[in-house]
């Protein structure tokens, strides 16, 4: 195989993707009793980026009795080239075949990438569906962000760890290596465990599951595992630094933010291990670039103090400082002075403070015009806007508010400076109803109401000098919102579409929507039902998820969203949402 | 200033030149090695490296000349670097220079392996056939561009592992690549990319190849 490989590799872009061979590379040579290959079903360059791979990584092979290897989709010119001579899919740091390994996980991080499941097992050579693999084949495993409701594609996994998987992970290896080759008494001792959720041993009533499966959280993340030697990798990735994180959750409660909901209780990393981690990152992989990684990160407590002692040691080092993007309401003159001061990010998500109230984005205009008027000051010319479309009861006036925004801002600049060469680059996102938000009964707007409100804004700035829009695009929005909300009955249209030739759907030179529209028909579907407003009394296919946060805080949200009330963030006091079950919560200890 | 002589093996072939680099500047950042850095808005460090080599090919001799202002024994700079580098990279000489000896501008010559087993069979002829050896390069716009390899071509030898072929490149480029290409289309070599080695490079002194690391010496 090796041969045959190397001869593929200089026929594909970027082989350096399929080699291996980072610095910091773990010994994977010893004695151990698993061997776990770990997924990413996005490529490299993406996979590489993403913190939880690394973290997982690094707890499963500091554990004496696991190896633990990776292997990223390949892009489709390795993947074709693999299905034309026959190479089984192999993992990067010993070519093994992944389907020899004894367990497979897959990080599966958002709904479009849903179709590189069956891809990547379809290049390893392994039945799609957990009902066609017997004992030969490895168990295979899921879990990421899109675990938040994972039936759509419940179907091709043996096990799927709800929320996050540092603990659970290895607790779940412990018992595969107790009963290796037992895989029926492995699922029944996995089936007990927080965070672990066995298909084939759940009860399903009227297509959905009613086996209560609680999420995992790690408890204490101040003294939890860091990777303190990530692999470097040897060539250039999407997020090319040394990466701290700082806090798990977050205090805002945005109504519309899965992620805010999902990863409660707010769990915090003391300012004095987070600058250690740091110093230790740069030493240890050579980067020249250090961030900070959080839901909002101008919200951590100590973010002033954290951020000048980091400051000084990139300094020191020769390390640029990458400065996060910041919450209007958390901007601060301090923290971004002395950076570089190239452009400037903020995400307003609606444009009137009507509709900012439903989704709770707790930041007014005054707050707007505050940032930008300190910003120009400083010298800032770039701004970019982040703004969501389709959100829950929006009005067309709500639409143009983004351009009185737009507007306002650039006058601010020339009142501020006395120029006009301001550039304002305004991105819109269509808003997707995610389960475990308060929005999870929400309409999600069809794709002619989406395109028709993408129309009015570019008309609108299109005048607008030194404006530039861009957007999401409509068809994907819908099929992320179907798949968000989707049953079981979903893994067929993924399996025709894959069949159909859908795969990496979320890089827009991959994606073909008539494929899924066709798959979707062809399955009896009718994508209204997924993308419609629920009623608060319908059982909802997640349900069986304990996400920590409650169902009547969820409701309570909603209906207040309805009204245009917001909910203080819980920094200042604690809104009792429930997350405190799984543990601490940050301010939840304070009061 | 330091000067150091490193292998490209096994899988840095599939690691392209700015990746490299940004390698390099890794492994001296890791080192706790002070390179001096560059005075612009997007500072980098101080790093100067041989003549790229096409994508696939591995070497024996790359040189980089990083601008420090300490000296280091040349034991010492070794071991930094190696245990600082992904296993692909590997130094093996280093001098503490006066200048920078600009090897991106001085090499215009190197030594190729081109492994190849069948090549003895075509001894001979490939020997005749470099001599007067012409190729077609095309380049972004199309034009197409043929190139007098023999010119080029100071030394050739074929044995039972393969070709050694001394040529040179620089503002006049002989592509080792092209020219694999080109052999394999007239004999039928099988050669593919990364049977190809650099072994050594050279630089231009008083109308005659002189050694990089003799060169290299010279500036200690």
């Amino acid at each position: 195989m090796k041969d045959k490989l190397d001869k593929i590799l200089m026929q594909v872009e970027k082989p350096a993707r399929y080699t291996g061979g980072e610095y910091n590379t773990p010994d994977m040579t010893k004695a151990a009793n698993l061997r776990y290959c770990l997924c990413f079903t996005d490529i490299y360059e993406v996979a590489m980026s993403n913190l939880g791979i690394a973290i997982l990584y690094d707890i499963m092979n500091a554990h004496p009795d696991i190896i633990c290897e990776r292997c990223f989709a390949p892009w489709t010119d390795l993947g074709q080239k693999l299905k034309q001579e026959d190479i089984p899919l192999f993992s990067l740091e010993t070519r093994t075949p992944i389907k020899d390994f004894d367990v497979i996980g897959f990080s599966v991080p958002y709904e479009l990438s849903y179709s590189n499941i069956l891809y990547m097992l379809d290049l390893a050579k392994i039945p799609f569906r957990a009902v066609d693999r017997d004992e030969n084949y490895p168990l295979i495993v899921g879990g990421g962000p899109s675990a938040a409701n994972p039936e759509p594609i419940i179907d091709f996994f043996d096990v799927f760890f709800i929320g996050e998987g540092e603990e659970s992970n290895i607790k779940f290896c412990e018992i595969v290596i107790k009963h290796k080759g037992d895989k029926k008494r492995i699922l029944e001792e996995l089936s007990g465990l927080d965070g672990v959720y066995v298909p084939s041993l759940s009860t399903i009533k009227d297509g959905v599951c009613v086996s209560k499966v609680k999420k995992s959280v790690v408890k204490d993340l101040d003294s939890a595992s860091f990777p303190k030697k990530p692999l470097v990798p040897n060539i250039a990735i999407v997020h090319d630094r040394a990466v701290v994180e700082l806090y798990r959750g977050c205090y805002a409660g945005c109504r519309f933010c899965q992620a805010s909901f999902y990863y409660r209780p707010v769990r915090y990393r003391e300012p004095e291990r987070v600058v250690d981690i740091a110093k230790t990152l740069i030493k240890n992989t050579g980067f020249d670039e250090i961030s900070l990684s959080s839901l909002s990160t101008g919200d951590y407590e100590n973010i002033e103090s954290v951020i000048l002692q980091l400051r000084e040691i990139a300094e020191k080092e020769n390390v640029v400082l990458q400065m996060p993007s910041l919450r209007l309401d958390s901007f601060n003159r301090e923290l971004i002075q002395n950076s570089r001061l190239s452009s400037l990010t903020f995400a307003p998500e609606a444009g009137t403070q009507r509709l900012r109230n439903v989704i709770n984005k707790n930041i007014t205009d005054d707050d707007i015009e505050n940032s930008m008027k300190t910003a120009f000051e400083i010298g800032y010319r770039t701004v970019k806007l982040y703004f969501m479309l389709g959100l829950p009861t929006e009005t067309d006036q709500d639409v143009m508010g983004i351009v009185d925004i737009v507007k306002r801002i650039r006058s601010i600049y020339i009142n501020t400076t006395k120029r006009r060469d301001i550039s304002i680059n305004v991105s819109t996102a269509m808003f997707v109803p995610k389960p475990c938000t308060p929005f999870q009964w929400a309409e999600q707007i069809s794709i002619d109401e989406m395109i028709r409100k993408q129309n009015m804004l570019k008309k609108e700035l299109f005048y607008i000098k030194g404006v530039r829009y861009a957007w999401h695009g409509a068809n994907d929005a819908v099929l992320e919102g179907m798949f968000a909300r989707g049953s079981r009955q979903l893994s067929y249209v993924i399996e025709s579409a894959y069949n159909k030739g859908c795969y990496f759907d979320s890089w827009s030179e991959h994606f073909k929507p008539e494929k899924w529209f066709e798959a979707i028909k062809e399955n009896g579907i009718d994508i209204n039902d997924f993308t419609r407003a629920r009623d608060l009394n319908e059982v909802l296919p997640w349900d069986f998820i304990d996400y920590g946060v409650s169902k009547d805080y969820l409701i309570k949200e909603y209906k207040k969203a309805v009204e245009g009330k917001v909910t203080q963030a819980c920094k200042f006091k604690c809104n009792a949402c429930g997350a405190l079950s799984l543990g601490k919560c940050r301010m939840a200890v304070e009061i | 200033m330091i000067t150091i002589a490193f292998e490209k093996k096994d899988n840095a072939i599939y690691v392209a030149h700015t990746d490299i680099l940004r390698t390099l500047n890794r492994i001296f950042r890791r080192a706790g090695i002070q390179v001096n850095y560059s005075k612009g808005f997007n500072r980098h460090m101080s790093l100067k490296l041989s003549q790229p080599l096409p994508f696939g090919i591995a070497s024996k001799e790359e040189w980089v000349t990083a601008d420090i202002e300490k000296e280091y024994s040349e034991k010492e700079i070794l071991q930094l670097f190696n245990e600082n580098s992904p296993p692909f990279l590997t130094a093996y000489k280093a001098y503490n220079v006066k200048t920078n000896p600009n090897l991106g501008g001085q090499v215009v010559a190197s030594d190729y392996f081109i492994a190849s087993k069948k090549a003895i069979q075509y001894k001979d002829e490939i020997l005749s056939a470099l001599k007067t050896l012409e190729y077609t390069i095309t380049n972004k716009k199309g034009i197409e561009t043929i190139k007098q390899a023999g010119k080029l071509i100071y030394e050739v030898k074929v044995d039972d592992k393969g070709i050694y072929v001394l040529c040179g490149f620089g503002n006049n480029n002989l592509r080792i690549d092209l020219l694999s290409e080109k052999l394999n289309s007239l004999f039928d070599l099988d050669i593919t990319i990364t049977d190809i080695v650099r072994l050594k490079q050279y630089v231009e002194r008083a109308g005659k190849l002189l050694w990089a690391n003799e060169y290299v010496k010279s500036l200690v």
